[in-house]
């Protein structure tokens, strides 16, 4: 079984026609200087009635002249290509920029995008006449989205004449890469469909689940021995069946804080891949709803595909709105009854508090990943926002402590680490409550039914 | 030098190379007629050099008005002065290098460089070519003429008439 995300089928990198852009030509800085100092020289020969210091602008004034002259085209042919077009964050992109046009030179420097870098070529590169008039360039975007990673500033310079093109390569799809996960939290009733989790009921499994009297039909290669002896009557072992689970990610977008390429919304997508690829590996249904914006979700299915669908919906994420999400909207196929909820969120925003309280109220089993790793900046020097921040903290801490008693485990997340370790406080040893049957090591959260297996 | 992406790169030799070459050019352009300079004038050369280091290095060497104004420096040092022809023709031939040189792109490779000097040669071999009649014409003694300067004057408002860029005549199409 491969660890990491789905493979994204990277498509060659191939040239994409040249387009005609439009160019508006200017006079080149060039010919301004010897323009300048050519009529310079010569009104100071006028003014002071001295020819002979016609020789120091005579040089300039031949030199433009004597540039090359012409009709210079309206457009030129250029493009500027991105390949491959779909990615995860991380990984490299290749740029190329490419001018066919009869000019003398060609200036190429490249604009990355915000939480994009260069790993590969100069910011500026040159291409003279009688060269192949193209730039090339690695970067590697570290937000994922749906957005052009840079922009290519093509500057041709033609005689004394200059024109400047703007050229944007095709959207790039960038993955955001999923951190390692574990398929740990489970609800307690588990599908009717065969998985990979260990269910509370016997079955065809391999884990041990009891022991009882012999029926017919049962195979003898199942019978306990000892038991068997000891109470004189035949007895087998069962072992637990083997199902799937359904998992509903929720992703808290009404809040987006933190730089380009780490904030609350970016984590929040992180953690979503990480889960989804950890439960979609082990056979088990994903879906996810987002919470902001337009209410969207996508129903719990299975299969590698899915992922790709769930980032594609996550792609849209990044726009401020002011609805309220009406949890109502949600089909029943969308938000199953025995699926477990995960919710990644800052809890910045009221709405999203609501709607944990709303879902708990329906019997939903949730469980809350805080994303919000940083917190307000304090000046050291201002006691009032030290005070300020150690207020902050106590809210925090009693917004979390809240939600405990309503019976949300909150998970706190560094993006440093992977969810794995978020997970293990909720994957504690048998408790009080832990399941003893077929469930192997694991605790039943405070009035919920999830199982947290090592 | 800082890149985009912040990390600090190192110029490329064929940087180097026309850096060094325009600096040398620009010391000459404001060396050349200083030593005819006296008194307070001496303060252009030092002017002169300051704003020739000043567009090949720094902040400011972007603003590309820097090379303008050494060049004017030079132009200034040889109206106060008064030098032979020799060194007049000298002097306008070092003003055009290093106007040529300066505009020169940053961080080329060597071949690039190399490829780019070589396309400025015509335009330097006109300029001799034109200091070499502009010299002869001067060095026969003729009475001093208003007309000539006038001509000359045309001469260099019709240069850059017919330098600079211009529109196609033909209607644009309909988009």
């Amino acid at each position: 079984m491969t660890e990491g995300p789905p493979a994204v089928q990277r498509e060659p990198a191939k040239a994409a026609p040249l387009t005609p852009v439009p160019a508006t030509w200017q006079a080149a800085p060039r010919l301004r200087r010897l323009a300048t100092i050519g009529v310079a020289v010569v009104l100071l020969a006028v003014l002071t009635r001295r020819a002979d210091l016609l020789l120091l602008g005579a040089p300039a004034l031949a030199a433009l002249a004597a540039a090359r002259r012409g009709v210079r085209p309206e457009t030129l042919d250029a493009a500027v290509t991105a390949a491959p077009l779909r990615c995860f964050e991380g990984e490299d992109v290749e740029i190329v920029a490419t001018v066919a046009a009869p000019v003398d030179e060609v200036t190429f420097r490249i604009m990355p995008g915000p939480a994009v870098t260069i790993i590969d070529g100069p910011a500026t590169q040159v291409a003279v006449a009688g060269q192949p008039a193209s730039a090339r360039w690695m970067l590697r975007p570290h937000a994922w989205g749906r957005h052009h990673l840079c922009t290519v500033t093509a500057r041709c310079t033609d005689g004394m004449g200059q024109a400047s093109l703007t050229l944007r390569p095709e959207q790039v799809e960038v993955f955001p890469h999923p951190p390692p996960a574990r398929a740990s939290l489970l609800p307690a009733d588990l599908l009717r469909r065969i998985g990979e989790h260990t269910a509370t009921a016997s079955g065809a499994g391999i884990e041990f689940f009891g022991i009882r009297g012999y029926q017919p039909g049962d195979r003898l290669r199942d019978l306990n021995w000892a038991v068997t002896s000891r109470l004189g009557q035949p007895h087998v072992n069962q072992r637990a069946a083997l199902r799937a689970a359904d998992l509903v990610i929720m992703i808290d977008a009404f809040s987006d804080v933190g730089p380009p390429g780490d904030t609350t919304l970016d984590l929040a997508v992180r953690g979503a891949a990480g889960l989804a690829t950890a439960y979609l590996r082990t056979g088990d249904r994903v879906g996810v709803v987002v919470l902001g914006g337009v209410l969207r979700w996508l129903a719990p299915s299975p299969g590698n595909r899915q992922f790709f669908k769930i980032v594609e919906m996550a792609f849209g994420v990044r726009f401020p709105s002011e609805a309220i999400p009406d949890l109502d909207r949600v089909p029943r196929t969308a938000l199953p009854p025995r699926a477990l909820v995960v919710l990644f969120s800052p809890l910045l925003d009221r709405r999203a508090l609501n709607a944990v309280t709303d879902l708990r109220q329906r019997g939903v089993s949730l469980v809350i990943v805080d994303v919000l790793t940083r917190e307000p900046p304090a000046e050291p020097r201002q006691p009032f926002t030290q005070l300020a921040v150690r207020l902050w903290r106590l809210d925090r801490g009693a917004l979390r402590s809240g939600l405990t008693g309503l019976g949300v485990p909150v998970l706190r997340w560094d993006s440093e680490a992977g969810l794995e370790g978020t997970q293990a406080p909720l994957g504690g040893g048998g408790g009080a409550g832990a399941l003893g049957r077929g469930g192997g090591v694991g605790a039943k959260l405070r009035g919920q039914r999830i199982r947290a297996v090592r | 030098m800082s890149g985009v992406d912040g990390t600090t790169r190192l110029p490329r030799l064929g940087d180097v190379i026309t850096r060094l070459l325009t600096g040398c050019l620009g010391a000459g352009m404001i060396l050349l007629p200083a030593s005819h300079l006296t008194g307070s004038s001496r303060a252009l050369a030092v002017l002169g050099l300051v704003l020739v280091a000043v567009s090949l290095a720094g902040p400011l060497a972007r603003w590309r008005i820097v090379g303008t104004l050494a060049a004017a420096t030079a132009v200034t040092e040889a109206a106060l002065t008064r030098p032979d022809l020799a060194s007049l023709a000298w002097e306008g031939l070092l003003i055009l290098g290093y106007l040529l040189l300066v505009d020169a792109p940053r961080r080329m490779p060597g071949t690039v460089t190399a490829h780019w000097l070589w396309r400025q040669l015509p335009l330097a071999v006109w300029g001799v070519f034109t200091a070499a009649i502009v010299l002869v014409v001067l060095a026969v003694r003729v009475p001093v003429s208003a007309w000539l300067l006038v001509a000359g004057a045309g001469a260099a408002v019709a240069a850059v008439v017919i330098a600079m860029p211009r529109r196609s005549s033909e209607p644009r199409e309909p988009r």
